[in-house]
């Protein structure tokens, strides 16, 4: 089956298998290997990118479901070599040890902090909910959301914990 | 990652986790359209197992051999595509003879039969030792407690299943990218299984997606290697997380039937442990993960007598082997718990009892090694949550404390080497070349730290690598012994290029060695068992009422820092386990071998959401033998977790708990 969908800002037109799972078609077919596989049945949340302004699951959808979709890949967030807000925030916040979490983790954050730019700390949690890690225990991750949450309404992320302590 | 003309490859596993292997029919998978090969056993051209102490492990079971887990692997397809391959995995019939598995470490321990195919008697390795006359000793003494305590096995949940690429190389030979945790013991293991001399396998290092032990072993590299060199293309083979889960091996359930006495001050007086880990079909590294529990058993405290037996007992339930904390975990919770129910008959607290305890420098600890000034750590980390620990006390918070120790390394009497390499090059660029596996953990930022440090180069001209071309073998990265190794072998090398002038082209190697630990079996007066222990103290604070953890205050000593940021996110990730470890993390099995928690959902592994908040105390007492006084950080911050979380829950509702894990919001009891 033919879809065509605008990934990244490029509308792209494949041939398609019907049961090929989105994530499948972002990695395989466009070769957009940032988007991760963790477990294919929608719990760990690696697979995680913008559809139509939403954050979703990649493996919960068929690639034919997202035809004529908006879809952002976690390579289509830095603009013109610039990281993203949300990237810059997990590079300063040690959000990440082994990786595999992080593109999803951040396109998880983008449809969080699209709904809401001022989160609590809870509610970033309750936001990143549908996303495993295995490695960081969570708090940077956290701190890097409300790094990117204070840039994006134009105001100075408050310091890290160890530049105020040491 | 991919490469021009690449073939999928799809292992087919075991349907039974102990039958006979009586025909393996690959016909239908072959009719299918996209479909290049299939490989059984019947095409390994060399030896048909691996294994990284024992070489036990099958990479294939054969037509008449027998299963003996739910891992092993029948047959690998190669196709056109993974969608393909993994179809025509499932199209393949096998036919079996069905036996009964032992799925019950203790029935296993006790039977005539074997439990493993090829293997002789369930008893894969016993670690015994004694100090003094324990029995008399806690006959002697005013408290003693017996009891046994009972841990889980736990699935690793890297969030990264395994992934193999081999490719074949114009010379003939074989480029392997490997995600696994040492480059050196895959490719001596492909190139047995494979009948090729080492000359003709590289293996690369890829960064993998989390390990935290589980990818020591082999997984598929061999097979995907095999499937390669026969089919002469390029294949990559990467596991569905349910074969992730069948295959690789996990955290070893251990019982542990513990009898601890103290006199009438709370000074403890003997320890008496008796271990029985299931340790699964295979070797992997079990015995050294009961060993390690054994050395463990009496915790950071001192005890005049001492008498511990630590046996390994193969079955049919999944591999055990390494996993963060190896053993240390298993033997600490049950002596956390002892020490707590012993507070409480002696009438102190937690926080007092360990404080009276706790080694000191020139003691003899557990199997009779002397301790040195690095010891030094126990007593800070306790005095830095001190505060903690009485503050919520006073706020009438549920608290519960632990204290623990866990040795860097191997030590047991291996010899571990390390070797690292520096080159300058023609541009300006300086290569580390070290032996140690980046995942996640920093060890390529330590390196380039050191290499910095040392050289007073800028680190935009470090190139950190980790590859064959160098004979830099080391084993696993494994152990905590990431840091403290690879700090030692690349200021080693930076030295000798420092003394030769730092010339263009020329490699300088470096090495750090640590060759005068003892086993356990050894008769030496005061063996040395570890070089190096690192301590960690941690208190969690819960709600009174509903026993929900509110915060974790971890001190950590880890020698010298040098990478605080790093250092705090290994310790927060290490609690964010040891709480699902002691709270609802299990990888159980029903009577046929079979895991039961077969998705990541039901793992329960903790959620955001979940977590509390975690303060980390870094804390620095130098290790007086190690590069800069460092010690190993990576697994500690989950050994001391579980009991702590013990001690706090029995303050919500008087139970004292032996069995992990415990569940979350227990109920109050009226
Ligand atoms: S791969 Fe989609 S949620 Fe895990
Ligand atoms: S950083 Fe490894 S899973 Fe999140």
């Amino acid at each position: 089956m033919q879809v065509s969908m605008t990934v990244n800002g490029k509308a792209v037109t494949a041939d398609v298998e019907p049961r090929t799972l989105l994530v499948h078609f972002i990695r395989e077919s466009l070769s957009l290997t940032g988007t991760h596989v963790g477990c294919e049945t929608s719990y760990c949340g690696a697979c995680t990118v913008v559809v139509n302004g939403r954050s979703t699951k990649s493996c919960t959808m068929l690639a034919v479901q997202a035809d004529g979709a908006e879809i952002t890949t976690i390579e289509g967030l830095a603009s013109n070599g610039d990281l993203h807000p949300i990237q810059e925030g997990f590079w300063e916040r040690h959000g990440l040890q082994c990786g595999y979490c992080t593109p999803g983790m951040i396109m998880s954050a983008v449809g969080l902090l699209d709904e809401n730019p001022s989160p609590s700390e809870d509610e970033i949690r309750h936001g990143l909910e549908g996303n495993l890690c295995r490695c960081t225990g969570y708090h940077n991750i956290v701190k890097a959301v409300e790094y990117a949450a204070a840039k994006m309404r134009g105001e100075e992320p408050a310091p890290a914990e160890w530049e105020v302590t040491s | 990652m991919r490469v021009p003309g690449m073939l999928h490859g799809a292992l087919r596993l075991a349907d039974h986790a102990r039958a006979d292997v009586l025909g393996i029919d690959t016909e239908a998978a072959e009719a299918l359209e996209g479909v290049v090969a299939v490989y059984t056993g019947d095409h390994v051209p060399g030896q048909l197992s691996v294994g990284l102490i024992h070489t036990d492990w099958p990479v294939f079971i054969p037509i008449g051999g027998r299963t003996s887990y739910l891992g092993d692997v029948l047959a690998i397809v190669v196709a056109e595509t993974q969608q393909i391959a993994r179809e025509a995995a499932e199209l393949i019939h096998i036919s079996y003879d069905v036996h009964i598995p032992f799925t019950d470490a203790s029935s296993a321990l006790d039977s005539e039969e074997d439990a493993v195919w090829g293997l002789d008697g369930n008893v894969l390795s016993r670690s015994v030792y004694a100090r003094g006359d324990t029995d008399a000793a806690l006959a002697d003494s005013a408290h003693v407690i017996s009891e046994v305590f009972e841990t889980q096995r736990v699935e690793h949940a890297f969030l990264e299943p395994e992934s193999t690429l081999a490719v074949p190389r114009e010379d003939g030979g074989l480029h392997v990218y490997s995600g696994g945790q040492g480059v050196w013991d895959d490719r001596d293991q492909i190139c047995a299984v494979l009948d090729l001399p080492t000359d003709e396998v590289s293996v690369q290092l890829v960064s993998n997606g989390g390990a935290f032990g589980g990818k020591e072993d082999m997984s598929n590299q061999a097979q995907t290697a095999l499937a390669a060199h026969l089919s002469g293309r390029p294949v990559k083979c990467t596991l569905t997380r349910e074969q992730s889960m069948l295959v690789h091996a996990k955290r070893h359930p251990i019982r542990i039937d513990l009898s601890v006495g103290c006199d009438g001050d709370g000074k403890l007086t003997g320890v008496k442990a008796r271990m029985i880990g299931d340790s699964g079909p295979y070797a992997s590294v079990g015995m050294k993960v009961l060993e390690r529990a054994a050395g463990h058993a009496s915790g950071p405290y001192v005890t005049p007598t001492i008498d511990v037996e630590a046996v390994a007992v193969r079955t049919n339930n999944p591999v055990c082997g390494a996993f963060r904390g190896f053993g240390a975990n298993q033997a600490q919770f049950a002596m956390e718990g002892a020490l707590d129910r012993l507070a409480e008959k002696v009438g102190i607290t937690g926080w007092e009892m360990r404080s009276r305890n706790v080694v000191e420098p020139g003691v003899i600890w557990g199997p009779g090694q002397r301790m040195d000034d690095g010891c030094l750590g126990a007593r800070q980390c306790l005095e830095a949550v001190k505060e903690a620990y009485e503050t919520a006390r006073s706020e009438g918070k549920a608290v519960g404390l632990g204290l623990s120790l866990k040795n860097s390394g191997l030590g047991n009497g291996f010899k571990e080497v390390a070797r690292a390499v520096i080159r300058f090059r023609e541009d300006g660029q300086v290569e580390v070349r070290h032996c140690w596996t980046e995942m996640g953990q920093g060890v390529h930022t330590v390196a380039l730290q050191v290499a910095v440090t040392e050289l007073g180069v800028e680190p935009g001209r470090i190139e950190v690598i980790v590859d064959t071309s160098r004979e830099l073998g080391a084993g696993q990265t494994t152990g905590s012994r990431g840091t403290l190794m690879a700090a030692g072998s690349v200021k080693a090398a930076c030295e000798a290029a420092i003394a030769d002038g730092c010339q263009i082209g020329v490699d300088y190697p470096g090495e750090y060695i640590i060759d005068w630990t003892n086993s356990l079996e050894e008769d030496v007066e005061e063996p040395i068992l570890h070089s190096t222990f690192g301590y960690a103290a941690q208190v969690v604070i819960a709600d009174p009422e509903t026993g929900k953890i509110e915060r974790v205050v971890a001190a950590q000593d880890v020698g010298k820092a040098i990478n605080p940021t790093l250092c705090e996110g290994q310790v927060e990730g290490a609690v964010h386990m040891g709480l699902g470890y002691a709270l609802t993390e299990d990888f159980p099995t029903d009577e046929t071998g079979r895991p039961t928690n077969m998705t990541l959902r039901s793992l329960g592994i903790i959620r955001p959401k979940d977590m509390p908040d975690v303060d980390v105390i870094l804390v620095e007492a130098p290790d007086p033998g190690s590069p800069y006084g460092v010690k190993g950080v990576g697994e500690l911050g989950l050994v001391p977790t579980a009991g702590a979380v013990a001690a706090a829950l029995h303050q919500v509702d008087g139970v004292w708990r032996a069995r992990l894990p415990f569940g979350v919001h227990q109920p109050v009891s009226p």
